[in-house]
């Protein structure tokens, strides 16, 4: 798959986190082949209320995966971690292994 | 190749961002002063990626993103050591977030920073800087 089709993926993962005040400096986003992988610690930006909650992610991911092209999204989240199904806040401690 | 422009007033940092930048196959670029940046991005079109230092005097990055986005849009990769750069109580950050960042081609780097942090940043916004160096990348994701 073109590079330029993952870029346009990047750009649009990036819309959705922009339209919910996802702090982006805390997150890296990687698209290869159609494969959203997300990594860092998923918080709205200082001061933006209220904070991330759980129903907030599954609405978030469920735009991610609808986003043509998108084939897989994989998180790896330092404070949020997807527990039999729901998003569950976490704090990840040295150590952890996935 | 493609080519990045930071405009940052501290030389430390450009330092680091040339030699990290460049060992990935980056064509880079820099001034420690905005207006000479600006001047830049109104004189050439080779620019693929802008990197612009939040806090800086005369001129911050917020302004000279306001002023290169009346004739030039890029992809804009700010750079801050301070996450309430961003403030969602201030008008004007308010306005800029929810009209032009959601074109998606903005992204954050909070300093200090991981290498692989950077990478990752720039190749979300415009690439690899060859398509060889994605595919011996992604694994590592």
């Amino acid at each position: 798959m073109p590079v330029s089709h993952d870029l346009e993926l990047s750009r649009s993962v990036r819309r959705i986190f922009v339209k919910h005040w996802v702090d982006l400096g805390r997150i890296s986003i990687r698209c290869t082949s159609g494969r959203v992988h997300l990594f860092g610690t998923l918080l709205r930006v200082t001061g933006k209320q209220p904070d991330l909650q759980a129903n907030m992610l599954n609405a978030m991911f469920y735009e991610l995966k609808r986003i043509k092209g998108v084939k897989t999204v994989n998180a790896r989240l330092d404070n949020w971690i997807l527990d039999s199904g729901k998003w569950r806040a976490f704090e990840r401690h040295d150590g952890d292994v996935d | 190749m493609i080519k990045i422009l930071s405009i940052d007033d501290e030389a430390e940092i450009l330092k680091c961002f040339n030699d990290a930048l460049t060992m990935e196959g980056y064509s880079f670029e820099s001034t420690t002063d905005p207006e000479e940046g600006l001047r830049l991005l109104r004189e050439r079109d080779d620019f693929d990626l802008v990197m612009l230092d939040v806090k800086m005097p005369v001129k911050n990055g917020f302004e000279i993103y306001q002023e290169m986005r009346t004739f030039r849009e890029l992809p804009v990769l700010f750079v801050t050591a301070y996450p309430n750069s961003f403030d969602p109580q201030k008008d004007d950050v308010v306005k800029m977030w929810e009209e032009q960042f959601m074109d998606g081609t903005t992204d954050i780097l909070y300093k200090p920073f991981e290498l692989d942090t950077l990478y990752n940043k720039v190749i979300g916004l415009v690439g690899p800087a060859d398509e060889s160096a994605s595919d011996s990348t992604s694994e590592q994701s």
